[in-house]
């Protein structure tokens, strides 16, 4: 390792941590999930630095569009206009505490206790080709199992519980909410071709 | 080096629009030496076009603090400004590009020096937060950041138990695309608007082409002229939707060809109206979206009353237009689609009659439909009726449907 | 090339491309209004003047950090997506192995960017063009990664330099006839132009560039112009078969592609109107993810 590289990974490194950190310190749901975001950022960056290139973006790219997911999901769904209020964000202080601590030890003693496989790969490996013939080879029958799996999950579990939703029952196609409760559906009704469900009687 | 090069750009104006003003505006929008600003933070002149409510006079302040330094008030009217420098005004039968370029010149070179606050810059209502962050509320809850209460609904809503949010906020006078002088207290949910509730109505509109209209009334006048009149009055409403639908070059092709139609030059709409149509203008304006019931239309006269499927226009009576086979066009929807296309079909028609009796004149006196919404005072006012439920742009798409006339009548009306 | 000249071609592109487009758009808008242009080649300078001699402004409590921050974000992501654009065989700034996938990245980052300029400025304009853009990014941004990868399949590589040498015979816009359309909407949504103008659009007084000035302003249209070039580049590399070409240098192929790629995009993002965020959502996942899909099977079995 040159001492570029060094330095690189004591900055990602700390940058990791401080914005992990700072996710519990900030007072904004938008703000928390954008540092969460530039943590997993730096940790991506240093998988990049390990040689591990499409692992390493792809946790950029895939927490780029995740952490935006979650921030919106979770301003709508948190009683705060827009996320603009200022709040706290963390609660149950005595359990988090408890679990960090715990978590931090055990992990603290698996990194103590394993021994690590001491293997460099030759630099001119093909890493990403070799990723690519394991994902999709050997392994392809768990992965694909487990990733139909956890989607067919999940849009299941979206569809049983908005079966009485918001946007009301899940079988007779999306309505828009009404503007109170027991209205008229208001916005744009989907199977009206884009006609508008506001009119005067 | 920078301030001779800035000094050349096309000068960056945001309009304030008072009374009177909006179709002397509407030119400087077309002129390429003038960068008309959707926003305050990115003009240099605050163009204070005619007279603005002493009720309004706050906004205005608050609206020429956020302007960015050098920044310079333009006055343009007759009723203001006398206690202004002759640098920073013009009357209202002047063109003010040149001075407005003058004194934008002399603003970043810095011999005019730029204008201070007028508003005290602090918070409008003072802190008044409490708990870890200032959240002021319980727990994880928001809180009244800023003196400001939290928007929450009263109640848990009684779809699924969630206590969601409203947003509320005061919207206008000086907005862009905002009729002249409204100010709407709107709750949003979302990017939907839930409920509306006018704060100031807005300025009544005295329109540059209602000239010939008024002149008819004691003076025998040339069809030609109100006919022109008509087209360029509905070719400034058609710009605003244009420009809003993200046709910025389109809606200034309709500008020009209605200052060319004022100037009595001969022009074609439809290659206007083909061009609007290929862009996709229809899907822009969703079917059905701002349709109003026939009571509302009826009570607005006008274009809104044919658009919506009745063919009452006073010229059908008229001996000077039923010579010329004159009968009123119309459409079935009254929606936004229909009020558009009405507006194309009327310019169109009232440019045909130009071409068939270029010569013919009107008595005076004569009672000939104006080319916005005109009848007698309406029952109850709509504006607010007419807003909730839509998407923020589907609403200011359906308040650009309208001519300002027509507005003027949804919202009360301020004393005169 | 040498890493410094690299480097030096590389900013010469982004900051060339961008005033072409502003001059482009402004020829357009003349043409289309039907007036002579107004100095159309120094006019984007002396704008340029302007914005930089007004003052940087501030509004009530915003999130300064971010607000700061997400111009020269936004620019710097733009210029690392030129970064991986080959100017010749021989000659790339990020010679990455995972070319496609850093893409991926730049585009799902320009969303967050996006929103997080409309959110941070703590304004109610900005912050619904900001909630608005990112409903329409996410799926158009889907929709360009699939097309990419696409494009990727023949190649058998995920690497930028591979796809162009994969078009040697045959450019990858015959081969997929849809990559290359859907690819474009993708850079009229990255950078908010015309009908994907859902962040900065008019009826949001410039949305969530609506409370910005002065330097700031001037990053973030320089950003969004840049951003425009580089999925231009980047569209006329992996599709257009990038410096490929007979009798002209490498360099010249690429320039002259991304050049007649960015007179498409700025056609497109003048000649259509810009439909209801609700309705665009629909085209979006109704209409043109299924197209996607289409892409990518047909680019698969081709490849079988």
């Amino acid at each position: 390792m040159s001492v570029v590289d060094d330095m690189a990974f004591w900055i990602f490194a700390l940058t990791a941590i401080v914005s992990g950190w700072r996710v519990f310190c900030t007072d904004s749901m938008v703000r928390a999930s954008f540092l969460l975001l530039a943590s997993f950022i730096a940790v991506g960056l240093i998988m990049l630095l390990l040689g591990a290139p499409y692992l390493g973006i792809a946790t950029i790219f895939m927490m780029g569009v995740e952490m935006m997911v979650m921030a919106l999901f979770m301003v709508m769904y948190m009683m705060n206009p827009a996320g603009l209020n200022p709040m706290v964000m963390v609660h149950q202080h005595r359990f988090s505490i408890g679990a960090g601590i715990a978590a931090f030890v055990g992990l603290a003693a698996v990194m103590l206790v394993t021994d690590f496989a001491d293997n460099p790969v030759a630099s001119d490996a093909r890493v990403v080709t070799d990723l690519g013939k394991e994902l999709l080879g050997d392994s392809m029958l768990i992965f694909e199992t487990a990733g139909v799996t956890l989607l067919a999950t999940m849009v299941a579990s979206v569809i049983l519980s908005s079966r009485s939703g918001r946007f009301g029952p899940a079988d007779e196609g999306s309505v828009p909410p009404p503007l109170e409760p027991g209205g008229q559906p208001a916005g744009r009704l989907p199977e009206e071709g884009g006609g508008h469900g506001h009119h005067h009687h | 080096m920078l301030e001779r090069l800035a000094a050349r750009a096309p000068v960056p104006v945001f309009v304030a629009m008072g009374r009177d003003r909006a179709p002397a505006v509407e030119r400087l929008l077309r002129n390429a030496d003038i960068d008309v600003t959707a926003t305050p933070r990115h003009a240099s002149i605050l163009l204070v076009a005619g007279r603005v409510r002493d009720s309004d006079q706050a906004y205005l302040d608050r609206l020429h603090d956020q302007l960015p330094h050098p920044r310079a008030t333009f006055w343009w009217g007759d009723e203001q400004g006398d206690d202004v420098d002759e640098a920073r005004r013009a009357a209202s039968s002047d063109d003010p590009v040149v001075a407005l370029r003058v004194l934008y010149r002399n603003l970043i070179s810095g011999a005019h020096a730029s204008e201070t606050h007028r508003l005290a810059d602090e918070p409008p209502a003072p802190w008044r937060g409490k708990g870890d962050h200032g959240q002021g509320g319980e727990g994880m809850m928001g809180g009244v950041p800023y003196g400001r209460m939290m928007p929450m609904p009263p109640t848990p809503d009684i779809r699924d138990g969630l206590t969601l949010d409203v947003y509320t906020t005061q919207i206008g006078p000086f907005m862009p695309y905002w009729p002249a002088g409204l100010v709407l207290e709107v709750t949003f949910q979302g990017d939907v608007i839930q409920s509306a509730e006018v704060v100031n109505p807005t300025y009544p509109p005295r329109d540059v082409d209602r000239v010939p209209f008024d002149h008819l009334l004691h003076e025998t006048t040339a069809l030609a002229q109100i006919e022109r009149a008509r087209a360029a009055h509905h070719l400034v409403c058609i710009a605003r939707l244009l420009s809003l639908v993200g046709l910025p070059t389109l809606s200034r092709r309709a500008q020009i060809l209605a200052a060319r139609v004022r100037a009595n030059e001969t022009i074609a709409i439809a290659p206007l109206r083909k061009a609007a149509a290929r862009s996709g203008l229809k899907a822009a304006l969703a079917p059905g979206l701002g349709r109003i019931d026939d009571r509302l239309a009826r009570e607005l006269g006008g274009p809104v009353q044919r658009a919506a499927g009745h063919a009452i226009d006073h010229r059908s009576d008229n001996p000077t237009y039923t010579r010329l086979d004159f009968t009123p066009v119309m459409q079935t929807q009254s929606d936004c689609r229909a009020r558009l296309a009405q507006w194309f079909d009327e310019a169109e028609q009232a440019l045909a009659l130009v071409s068939a009796a270029p010569d013919a004149m009107i008595d005076h006196g004569a009672l000939i439909e104006a080319p916005w919404a005109h009848r007698a005072p309406p029952i109850d006012y709509r504006v607010t009726e007419l807003l909730p439920g839509l998407e923020w742009s589907e609403a200011l798409l359906v308040l650009n449907s309208f001519d300002s006339a027509a507005l003027c009548r949804m919202a009360p009306l301020e004393a005169p | 090339m040498t890493p410094i000249v690299l480097t030096m071609t590389w900013v010469a592109f982004l900051l060339g491309m961008a005033w072409y487009i502003a001059v482009l758009d402004g020829l357009w808008a003349a043409a289309r209004e039907g007036r002579q242009p107004r100095a159309p080649l120094a006019n984007p300078l002396y704008r340029c003047a302007t914005i930089l001699r007004q003052q940087s402004n501030l509004t009530e409590a915003p999130d300064l950090l971010n607000w700061r921050l997400a111009p020269a974000l936004y620019a710097g992501l733009a210029g690392t997506g030129v970064a991986l654009v080959p100017f010749s065989s021989a000659s790339v700034l990020a010679d990455l192995e995972v070319g496609i996938v850093w893409w991926g990245a730049v585009e799902a980052l320009t969303v967050v960017v996006v929103f997080l300029h409309g959110w941070s400025a703590n304004s109610q304009l900005g912050l619904i063009g900001a909630y608005r853009y990112v409903a329409i990014g996410l799926p158009v941004m889907l929709i360009s990664m699939f097309v990419l990868i696409a494009a990727a399949l023949p190649a058998e590589s995920l690497a930028v330099p591979k796809i162009i040498e994969s078009q040697h015979e045959l450019w990858n816009v015959i081969r997929q006839p849809l990559g290359l359309p859907l690819f474009l909407l993708l850079g009229l949504s990255l950078s908010f132009r015309g009908p994907f103008n859902y962040a900065d659009s008019a009826d949001l007084a410039d949305g969530t560039a609506s409370e910005i000035s002065g330097a700031a302003r001037l990053v973030w249209e320089f950003a969004r112009l840049a951003m425009l070039v580089a999925t231009a580049a980047m569209a006329a590399t992996v599709f257009l078969g990038g410096y490929l070409g007979p009798v002209l240098p490498g360099p010249l192929w690429l320039l002259l592609k991304t050049a007649v790629v960015l007179v498409l995009l700025v056609a497109l993002s003048h000649l259509f109107a810009r439909i209801s965020p609700s309705r665009m959502l629909t085209l979006i996942w109704i209409v043109l993810m299924p197209l996607a899909f289409i892409d990518l099977v047909w680019a698969g079995l081709v490849a079988l």
